[in-house]
């Protein structure tokens, strides 16, 4: 885990054991904002550490690795979940939610080094569905904590894919912008045509020195992308 | 249009080459068919039979032969 300062919060990063998809936690007064979960125990910790009861989940987009932890959370915690109208869509269909791509690299770790986590990954990982709470269409402003938050759609990646704006100093962006690494537009649902329409330009107009909270990765400024 | 001819054009669609090089196709043969491919793959699979396969099975679709057999064995697709 590794912590972030944005507008005088801290904003901590926990990567998942399997593909290392990045989860965000902001912790207020009782309340947490978690971008992207995963189950972690770690994570659980500080919650609990911090007395949280209540819990506001952003989703950058649909791919079971940034929604995974969403029924771990509703397990424990009150939660509500904010998410693009298409990604509300998908996540409604279990169908959907299976991890099968972190499934894939698992059996191909297993294959290569003749391990055998598979089973324990697929006992661990069932199917899901997520009812969503709060989604939009076109992109939206919402308040968390005194922060604003600007929900934009970034299709491409995925059909309900956005970017997640915090303050204009940082930015979550999924899997749409990651450290040194093309973005991917193969899976279904992607579109290199609408990443390059729509995406391309937002991306290219972030401030230098927004901070980049990505899906995957390390987190970086802006300008060390460009 | 038959059984085999909808599995061929999964492969078809998913992977942009034509029916006789699907047919020899193995995962991982071709840069298309990796894991990120594979989700195409079986999306075009369950979409054309109106299935949902379990993981595992999803895992072991190794080839196009494999799949075959996948498919009739446990879905009860026939060829």
């Amino acid at each position: 885990m590794e912590t972030h300062q944005v507008d005088g919060l801290t904003v901590y990063r926990f990567e998942s054991e399997w593909v290392g998809t990045n989860m965000y936690v902001l912790i207020r007064r009782g309340e947490a904002l978690i971008v992207d979960p995963h189950p972690d125990e770690e994570a659980l910790s500080l919650l609990a550490k911090e007395n949280v009861k209540d819990i506001t989940v952003f989703l950058t987009h649909e791919h079971p690795d940034h929604t995974c932890g969403v029924p771990w959370l509703k397990k424990r915690f009150k939660v509500s979940l904010v998410c693009s109208e298409l990604a509300a869509k998908a996540i409604g269909n279990k169908k959907n939610n299976r991890p099968l791509t972190i499934a894939m690299s698992i059996a191909e770790k297993d294959r290569k080094n003749g391990t055998n986590y598979l089973p324990k990954f697929l006992s661990e990982f069932g199917e899901y569905e997520c009812h969503t709470d709060v989604m939009f269409e076109s992109g939206m402003e919402f308040y968390w904590g005194g922060n604003r938050f600007v929900f934009t759609p970034t299709p491409g990646h995925s059909k309900g894919s956005c970017c997640i704006k915090m303050n204009e100093e940082a930015v979550f962006t999924g899997d749409n912008l990651i450290w040194d690494t093309p973005v991917i537009t193969r899976f279904p649902g992607g579109s290199l045509d609408e990443f390059n329409e729509k995406t391309k330009p937002y991306l290219d107009a972030l401030p230098d020195d927004i901070l980049v909270l990505a899906g995957h990765g390390r987190v970086f400024k802006m300008r060390e992308a460009r | 249009m038959t059984n085999l001819e909808k599995y061929t054009n999964a492969f078809v669609e998913a992977f942009d080459v034509d029916a006789e090089t699907a047919k020899t196709l193995k995962y991982q043969a071709i840069e298309a068919w990796d894991s990120v491919g594979h989700m195409g793959l079986t999306a075009a699979l369950e979409s054309a039979f109106d299935i949902m396969m379990e993981p595992e099975d999803i895992i072991d679709l190794s080839s196009f032969e494999k799949g075959k057999e996948i498919l009739s064995t446990k879905y009860g697709v026939e060829f």
